[in-house]
């Protein structure tokens, strides 16, 4: 059988205005520590609780930033599938090289707010043994990105240079 | 100035004679500064005194405890009528000064410390016997304010005090009578006085039950409306929607493994999309037709898809009630406030509106900054949703503020 390539790259311009975006987001977070009075409405009474908000989206956009400035420098090739295995690297904390006989479902999901990405079930064992390998950074990622982290992938194309259904088409073609 | 020909000055509560400390207030009441010096270099002893205030922060009683004897004394009383006039005294306290032996602890004839109804300084020099409130003057006399009201009320006279019910209201800033259970908020005034009392704490703790009682009713109420006692699963049915049913039929396509099973109150449900089949909370249905409940079934022989359907339904739905829960508070209290203005005559719906703008302003900027950030999932939404929450919040209150303004 001939062994096709399918080679997704990276947006590196959408990543670079999500990248703004983000710096917003962290000074939003960084001033709702410092400044909690003025943040204060109806519903967040509490200048504790704005604080204790500010402090751990603090925390994770610190995180987030960190990561997609990596990824902003280091990353090409967003998704690369072939016959026996995909390799994801759509984003900083993605599992990497995962041989098909490890995936055991794909299906497509959508956000609340409508914006869709790709689920992927994989072996339980070989999550498993990748989340040992990562660093804290990563894991820490991982762990606040998806429920399921144990059990399941998630791949958004927010970052990559194709059109979701079109990613997942191509996934599913090349599952065994 | 209490006395004409004296310099009385006044630093954030701290008062001067003359130059010299007389006293600076504590949180129940002030410390008595004592000057045993004659000559210009204060040696101060200073005295403890504490402050009995009524539920309007009327100083009804001041007492402090006499380093000599060891036993409380009462330095002064004061009783007032319902619009703060303060009665003759009929208390003899042999009201002596003596400066020397200021560390004895005795009753004096001009007591400097004049806070006395509403917790305001009472002005008697140059026989003008008025209280000095934050913003106007007072003349419990003839129970009127002897200065315009600053804020026009078009049903009272601008003169008229405390809404002609000086037993219920205060109004110590001379702008707004304040309901006295405001003053359980506030334990202590600008001059130390303590405004704590049982009495005020348990109609407001009362008020506050009754009130959160009945949000928890209605929630209670919400709750099994939409878990599923009134038979709608998730909010709003899906019925005959085309678009819905392929995208459920969809989900359960994809979910391989696991007999196809729709729960009640799963992830789409809590979106407000689910089956046709209206389901009770618990319940699943197959694609076999068959309906079960979780209940009934020990979750330890689910499939794992449906494990993860479940949990992430019940994660879910709890924290859609909270978000409920907080915004329903919220609003409840907007309206609450708005009714009080409406029973006082003055009715208003600028509270409704600025809370139900903080609640949509929250909703948006709580969906909007994960859709833009692109971090929609994972418990890291929760985080990236109460920030935007936060922040929207109070762009939608202030902009329905702006407006009103």
């Amino acid at each position: 059988m001939e062994n096709d390539i399918h080679i997704f790259k990276v947006n590196k311009k959408r990543l670079f205005i999500n990248l703004l975006l983000l710096i917003i987001a962290w000074v939003l977070a960084f001033s709702l520590i410092i400044n909690p009075k003025f943040f204060i409405s109806t519903i967040f009474k509490n200048e504790t609780i704005i604080i204790v908000s500010g402090i751990l989206g603090f925390l994770y956009f610190t995180c987030i930033l960190i990561s997609r400035f990596i990824f902003l420098f280091k990353s090409q090739i967003a998704i690369q599938v072939q016959n026996d295995f995909f390799i994801d690297n759509s984003s900083y904390e993605s599992v990497g090289k995962v041989y098909w006989e490890n995936v055991k479902d794909i299906s497509l999901a959508e956000t609340k707010l409508g914006n869709k990405y790709i689920k992927i079930h994989i072996k339980e064992d070989f999550l498993n043994q990748n989340f040992q390998n990562l660093n804290v950074l990563k894991r820490v990622l991982i762990i606040l990105k998806n429920w399921k982290f144990k059990s399941q992938i998630l791949i958004f194309s927010d970052f990559i240079e194709a059109d979701i259904n079109e990613l997942y088409n191509t996934l599913t073609q090349n599952q065994k | 100035m209490s006395i004409w020909n004296e310099k009385v000055e006044y630093l954030d509560g701290y008062q001067y004679n003359d130059n010299f400390l007389e006293f600076f207030p504590h949180a129940e009441g002030y410390v008595k500064a004592t000057n045993l010096s004659l000559g210009n270099n204060p040696n101060y002893v200073f005295n403890y005194v504490y402050n009995y205030t009524d539920h309007l922060g009327n100083v009804r009683l001041s007492y402090a405890k006499d380093p000599q004897s060891g036993n409380l004394k009462i330095l002064d009383e004061s009783h007032y009528y319902p619009f703060g006039l303060k009665h003759q005294e009929y208390s003899t306290f042999g009201f002596v000064s003596n400066p020397i032996q200021g560390v004895i602890i005795a009753p004096l004839t001009n007591n400097p410390y004049q806070y006395k109804y509403n917790g305001k300084e009472w002005q008697d020099e140059l026989n003008f016997n008025m209280y000095d409130m934050d913003m106007r003057q007072y003349d419990p006399a003839i129970a009127r304010w002897v200065v315009l009201d600053p804020v026009i009320h078009h049903s009272l006279s601008p003169y008229s005090a405390f809404d002609n019910n000086p037993v219920f209201w205060a109004d110590p800033s001379g702008a707004d009578s304040e309901f006295f259970s405001a003053f359980a908020d506030q334990n202590i005034d600008h001059y130390g006085t303590s405004n704590t009392i049982d009495i005020a704490n348990i109609i407001e703790a009362n008020q506050k039950m009754e009130n959160t009682m009945q949000m928890i009713k209605a929630l209670i109420k919400l709750a099994e409306n939409y878990g599923g006692k009134n038979s709608k699963s998730g909010g709003e049915p899906n019925n005959g929607d085309p678009k819905k049913k392929k995208k459920n039929q969809n989900e359960n396509d994809s979910s391989k493994g696991n007999k196809g099973a729709t729960i009640a109150g799963s992830t789409y449900s809590a979106l407000g999309e689910h089956g046709e089949k209206k389901l009770k909370s618990g319940e699943y249905t197959q694609t076999n037709g068959k309906t079960g409940n979780f209940n009934d079934r020990p979750y330890n022989k689910l499939s794992d898809n449906a494990k993860a359907h479940f949990d992430s339904a019940k994660g879910l739905s709890k924290l859609k009630l909270l978000g409920m829960m907080g915004n329903l508070y919220s609003f409840g209290d907007g309206v609450w406030k708005d009714y009080n203005s409406f029973a006082n005559g003055e009715p208003s719906i600028e509270n409704t509106a600025v809370a139900s703008g903080g609640i949509i302003g929250g909703i948006i900027g709580g969906f909007g900054l994960g859709f833009i950030l692109g971090l929609e999932t994972g418990p890291g939404a929760i985080i990236t949703g109460i920030i935007g929450g936060v922040a929207g919040g109070i762009i939608g209150e202030e902009a329905v503020k702006s407006f009103f303004r």
